[in-house]
């Protein structure tokens, strides 16, 4: 496909040459109707833009310099390294100066513009009283400019030919004036003009025979560069990898800006030596792929502890490191100062179990279709759920609950039937009735903690988990419920509740501090939801700056106060203002502790760890989400954002003070307005429209039946096989969907098929692989002869799902 | 012999004149002009992104509940520089412009006045916005800030959106314009884009250039930004910084001469011999809130900030008006990550800083502020600091609104640009009462509940009131 850019006409040609006149009689676009020549001094000028006034340079002072516009369409762009003509035909040029140029405005280029390159790219002169000099250009080397000389008698055509890679980045002075950049390809220069000047006269008469620009052969832009690790992680002795199908060359910057034809091309797998953004594309003949961006972020070898440290109704405004009056929080403080803070965290939407699902799954709640509140004893999520604590689990490592849970209390829900190997705290909240009792897994150790002692006990379980000498990395979850505590906030009963909860942090993490784990350990702090706003107060918590509370979809109801700290990884002390939703932690903590996650259900989260491992600081424009709400029984999306815009398509305000502000829908920009003051919606329709259609595609995502979980499946895949080695032991071979864990497995021995002993089959497994699919996984496991079960003179042994 | 010579010339490394760190401390005070509390990243704002700000929180000194003197520039101004309630000034409006014909009075004793008979170099570099020479007083120099101890000023007279009438100004100069010791660099600035783009850049390089120049003696650095009062202005380079668009691009140009500031003084050695105060005239002007379109301000409504989680702004007495940021910063002196969370105002800042100057206080006269030195070190400064006591003074004549005494607030009336009373009704007779603690957005009206509280507070307002009455200001009566 060559694409040929005729003035006359603007249609895209096919053909088999590279090189296409056309003439101004084409009939067709906007220059329909017009005569077959143009004077350029009469008033029918072939261009609807404002009239040129080519004083471009010469400076003479003359008035009676004219021309003309002629835009190029707004596909219309210079590609990089690519060769152009421009064909000029006329008569009566005389003592006249003909040029042209091309610009990025539609505006009458100033002589200084033209001078100065301000939104100018180049130059051409035709002067006939000067026979032989041909197109200036302002490159003074000419290396780009060709051109025939001009008759004497001042009719004649000239060609240009304009290679954009050497007009890259050329730097030149002309005619004394200051220098100019000349970068065709880097802005749109689409508007062609065409001047005229008489410097004696000013009564010439010249006309413009043909006018053509032809352009490259359009070949379809090379494939976009894919970049390698693609979880942005780099671990020591790690590289960078480009390629793109088809082995063109490849460009690329460190720098975050685009690459040009003056980038390095990339040689090889290369390392960085700090966390940074890899910018590249590929570039084949005359055109070049879109640019490929990946931030990456450098990662210690060894997958790191992860701690994720959970408030409840504490506000973005609660925390004296994010503005509070009355509360003080010393311990977050202290965390934000050695870490990064976010103020671009947000939840999906009300429901106390809209987060920790979330956290879990990387899933809105309603795939699960879990009810906004879990009553006691009721079952919560299904089994079948894959939880963040399994992937971790599968990656080896050791996980734990400690706290309030939330997702459900029946068998199957609790968190040792969902990944997490030690239990201790409340089945439910403190806050349902009938209170909860404390487990240490499936014991209770007592029937009915009084509130006030629950802070200490989980802070203290804490504790010993994070000392014991037991398998690393790990995963602790702790999730401290809101419970009255006694203090001294100036803020009243809402703020001590608050200064607890930094309190009982802190010992979390001076524990992690005494052990010498900050270099080994990710802390995630956040609160799941913020403050209520709907109690009158006084002390009611705070979420301030933003509109509303805890069961709205304002913006005070969704953005969380959340701190991240891994010494020696994260910046400290930065703060970070781009949008993540709770649904992006799963895989992003996935992905940082190098774990695998089953493909076999919807997700809703991408994994951003360039977001929360802080080496990307501000939103990008694209990022998509999605709020959530129960109302009865309906499901609603009321909110949707995208990069900075959010839009409400309903509205439900929990706080008494808190007017709606307009008609919905509306449309605010939350950096410029973080208030939701300000609907832009009706000036924003074209938005209004795309972001509206975005939340019809994802509801279209939940006409699937709920829960979205794979169908159940066998703990065995097929037959377990045995072999025997020539050296004696047994060799147990066995398929099983991926998404399960070996200690759901037990072997059992025996020697008279009555009485068993079981033994968990985690210690033989000898090796662990997926098929391609990534759905099944097959297991080997290797029992030594000198297991003390086979010492006998026979021996039976059994494998048994022992899955919930 | 070589070890000798390399300690010989680190010693004449040190600065020449370095003096203990308590001995005349440096003061630099950073006063911004119509910020909202909730404008900063330590306060809380999403998208304005001021590090050098936050890491002075980090290193020094924070007061959550810091107070200007008065929801209006010129009265806030006032309350600094003397350290007394606004309505001892005797101006008869909270906002002195071009041509009114008083001014700050001559017997007033300012801060500057005060370090400057102490041996410290002054210098003032911003808005002064206390007084103009015109016809109406007779074009008087003690219209201006030479005649108020300051040795030095590069600044505009009054706010830059007046037109006619502000103007860019420096002294001392032999040009006399528009009075003997001044000359203008530029008049009539309020239509010319390209120099309120400067005007923060320009204070911050005048204060830097003042500061290597007087490192070596006691100085007092009064950093007065027209921004971000309306009209908003940055230059090219900060255009597009800020997600939060052209406001927050002013804020965190603000922030970053704020970082080139404590550079300068820790590249000089003698941050540990200086204070530095950062805060700010009054709350946001929410009059312009809604303002889509305005001929000389533009589209206002994003180039207001926030005073949240406060009610209302500039120009109210409601906390939004007058709750501002209160950064302190001396490294060796104020530990890191201090927290005061005793209220505060910028009345308090002369007599703490005239004590640690050891310059007396001005005498004759009532002072409204406190020495709050206990709260920066209690074991370098013991002893304890006065119960704080405010009364709001609000529209237009510095009149009384209000007082607050411990958590305890009682409105006598109310005000705001917006038109705006939230629903309540305020007299001297039946004042609202409000514990802005536990109630910081003031949204339960406790009056009825705790009599003896509103009893207490409407004495308090009567004790002030009597107490001006007698006193009169130096220009007669209140």
């Amino acid at each position: 496909m060559l694409r040929t850019l005729a003035l006359a006409s603007l249609v895209t040609a096919a053909t088999a040459a590279d090189l296409v006149v056309e003439h101004f009689d084409a009939p067709s676009g906007p220059l329909s109707g017009r005569p077959p020549s143009v004077n350029l001094l009469s008033a029918a000028h072939w261009s609807a833009g404002p009239i040129f006034l080519g004083d471009g340079g010469v400076d003479d002072g003359s008035n009676t310099d004219q021309g003309a516009f002629l835009d190029l369409g707004p596909d219309f762009a210079f590609e990089p390294e690519s060769t152009y003509t421009l064909t000029l035909s006329y008569t009566g040029l005389a003592n006249a100066i003909l040029f042209a140029g091309f610009s990025t405005t539609a505006a009458n280029p100033s002589s200084q513009a033209q001078t100065q390159g301000t939104n100018f790219a180049l130059r051409i002169r035709e002067q006939a009283s000067t026979p032989g000099k041909g197109f200036w250009t302002y490159n003074g080397s000419s290396t780009f400019t060709t051109g025939s000389s001009a008759s004497p008698a001042g009719n004649g055509s000239s060609t240009l030919t304009l290679l954009t890679r050497q007009l890259t980045n050329a730097t030149a002075t002309v005619d004394g004036s200051a220098p100019v950049t000349l970068d065709l390809t880097g802005a749109a220069y689409r508007h062609l003009f065409i001047g005229y000047e008489d410097p004696t006269s000013g009564d010439s008469s010249v006309t413009l025979e043909s006018l053509v620009l032809t352009g490259p052969a359009s070949a379809p832009p090379p494939p976009p560069v894919a970049i390698l690790p693609a979880s942005g992680l780099l671990r020591p002795g790690e590289s960078v990898t480009l390629s793109a199908p088809g082995g063109p060359l490849l460009r690329y910057t460190l720098d975050g800006s685009d690459p040009t034809p003056s980038s390095p091309l990339y040689s090889g797998p290369f390392a960085l030596t700090t966390s940074g953004e890899v910018r590249a594309r590929s570039v084949s003949g005359t055109s070049a792929s879109p640019v490929s961006a990946t931030r990456f972020t450098l990662v210690p070898a060894a997958p790191p502890n992860l701690v994720l440290i959970l408030g409840e109704g504490i506000g973005f405004g609660d925390l004296s490191c994010y503005g509070a009056v009355g509360t003080s929080t010393p311990r977050l403080d202290l965390l934000a100062a050695q870490g990064t803070r976010f103020t671009g965290i947000c939840a999906v939407g009300p429901g106390a179990s809209s987060s920790p699902y979330a956290l879990l799954t990387g899933r809105v709640s309603r795939r699960g279709d879990l009810a906004d509140r879990i009553a006691p004893q009721q079952p919560g999520w299904d089994r079948r759920e894959w939880t963040l604590a399994e992937n971790l689990r599968k990656a080896g490592y050791d996980t734990a609950f400690i706290g309030a849970w939330k997702l459900g209390s029946a068998p199957g829900s609790l968190p040792r039937d969902q990944g997490f190997q030690l239990f201790h705290g409340l089945p439910w909240s403190p806050t349902q009735i009938p209170a909860p009792a404390l487990f240490e897994n499936e014991t209770v150790l007592d029937p009915a903690p009084p509130s006030t002692t629950l802070l200490d006990a989980f802070a203290t379980r804490a504790q010993s988990y994070l000392s014991s000498p037991g398998a690393t990395p790990f995963f602790l979850v702790f999730q401290v419920p809101s419970v009255p505590a006694t203090g001294s906030s100036l803020l009243g009963p809402q703020g001590d509740r608050t200064e607890a909860f930094d309190q009982t942090a802190g010992r979390l993490l001076d524990r992690i501090d005494q052990l010498g784990l900050a270099e080994e350990t990710l802390v995630l702090f956040l609160s799941e939801s913020t403050a209520d706003r709907s109690p009158p107060g006084p002390s009611i918590g705070s979420n301030a700056p933003f509109r509303d509370g805890d069961g709205s979809t304002w913006d005070g109801g969704l953005r969380l106060p959340a701190i991240a700290r891994w010494t020696g990884v994260i910046d400290p002390g930065s703060d970070n203002l781009a949008p993540l939703w709770l649904p992006d932690l799963y895989p992003t903590l996935t992905a940082i502790a190098g774990a695998w996650q089953p493909a076999d259900r919807p997700y809703d989260g991408s994994a951003r760890p360039e977001i929360l491992l802080s080496s990307r600081r501000r939103g990008d424009p694209d990022t998509l989400l999605f709020h959530h709400r129960r109302s009865g029984a309906d499901h609603l999306i009321p909110a949707v954002r995208k990069g900075p815009w959010k839009l409400h398509l309903s509205a439900n305000n929990t706080d008494p003070q808190n007017p709606t502000p307009g008609t919905l829908p509306l449309l605010f920009q939350t950096a410029t307005d973080p208030y939701e003051r300000i609907t832009l919606a009706s000036s924003q329709s074209a938005l209004v429209t795309e972001m509206q259609a975005a939340v019809n595609s994802h509801a279209a995502t939940f006409s699937a039946a709920v829960p979205q979980l794979p169908a159940p499946r066998e703990p065995f895949l097929a037959l377990p096989e045995t072999a025997f080695p020539p050296a004696g032991g047994i060799r147990i071979t066995y398929r099983r969907p991926a998404d399960s864990l070996h200690d759901r497995y037990l072997l059992e021995f025996s020697h008279d098929l009555t009485g068993w002993t079981p033994e968990p089959s985690l210690p033989w497994v000898e090796s662990s692989t997926r098929d391609e699919t990534g759905a099944t996984e097959t297991i080997v496991l290797a029992i030594p002869p000198s297991h003390p079960q086979l010492g006998g003179t026979r021996a039976f042994v059994r494998l048994r799902s022992v899955q919930p | 012999m070589h070890r000798l010579a390399a300690l010989a010339f680190a010693l004449l490394a040190l600065p020449a004149a370095a003096r203990p760190a308590l001995e005349k401390p440096n003061l630099v005070v950073i006063f911004l002009d119509d910020s909202g509390y909730g404008d900063f990243a330590h306060t809380g704002n999403p998208t304005v992104d001021t590090p050098q700000l936050t890491r002075l929180v980090r290193e020094g000194l924070n007061f959550p509940q810091f107070y200007s003197a008065s929801p209006a520039c010129t009265a806030s101004r006032y309350g600094l520089l003397t350290g007394r309630n606004p309505r001892r000034s005797g101006f008869g409006k909270w906002v002195l412009g071009p041509s009114d014909a008083r001014h700050l009075h001559p017997n007033e004793v300012t801060l500057a006045e005060g370090l400057k008979s102490r041996g410290y170099a002054t210098g003032m570099f911003g808005k002064w916005h206390l007084g103009n020479p015109n016809g109406n007083n007779g074009n008087t120099v003690q219209s201006l800030p030479l005649a108020h101890g300051f040795d030095r000023w590069l600044g505009t007279n009054v706010s830059h959106d007046y037109s006619p009438g502000a103007h860019l100004i420096k002294g001392p100069s032999a040009i006399n314009q528009p009075v003997a010791g001044y000359e203008f660099i530029a008049q009539n600035i309020a239509t010319d884009a390209p120099m309120m783009e400067s005007l923060t850049g320009r204070y911050a390089d005048a204060a830097i250039d003042f500061i290597r120049e007087k490192k070596d003696e006691p100085f007092f650095v009064y950093l007065a930004p027209n921004m971000p009062h309306l009209a908003v202005h940055v230059p090219d380079e900060f255009k597009g910084k800020s997600e939060r668009g052209l406001y927050g691009d002013c804020i965190e140009e603000i922030d970053h001469h704020l970082g080139r500031l404590r550079a300068v003084l820790e590249e000089e050695g003698i941050a540990q011999n200086t204070l530095v105060i950062f805060t700010s005239d009054n709350g946001p002007w929410i009059r312009f809130e809604n303002t889509a379109s305005h001929p000389q301000y533009g589209e206002a409504r994003f180039l207001v900030g926030s005073a949240l989680p406060f009610r209302d702004g500039k120009g109210s007495t409601w906390e939004g008006g007058l709750r501002v940021p209160g950064v302190w910063w001396w490294p060796g002196t104020i530990a890191p990550a201090t927290v005061v969370r005793e209220p505060a105002s910028t009345l308090d800042i002369l007599p703490t800083v005239f004590a640690l100057a050891g310059q007396p206080l001005p005498a004759e006269r009532t002072l409204d502020g406190r020495d709050l030195r206990p709260y920066l070190n209690p074991a370098t400064f013991p002893g304890s600091v006065p119960a704080f006591s405010f009364i709001y003074t609000g529209n237009g004549d510095n009149s009384i609104y209000g007082v607050r005494q411990g958590p305890w607030k009682i409105h006598t009336r109310l005000y705001s640009q917006t038109g705006n009373n939230y629903g309540f009704t305020a007299s001297s007779s039946t004042p609202l009462l409000f514990n802005v603690e536990k109630d910081p957005h003031e949204r339960i009206d406790q009056a009825a509940s705790q009599p003896a509280k509103v009893t207490e507070l409407k004495a308090a307002i009567s004790a002030f009131e009597s107490s001006v009455n007698t006193e009169q200001t130096f220009w007669g009566a209140p």
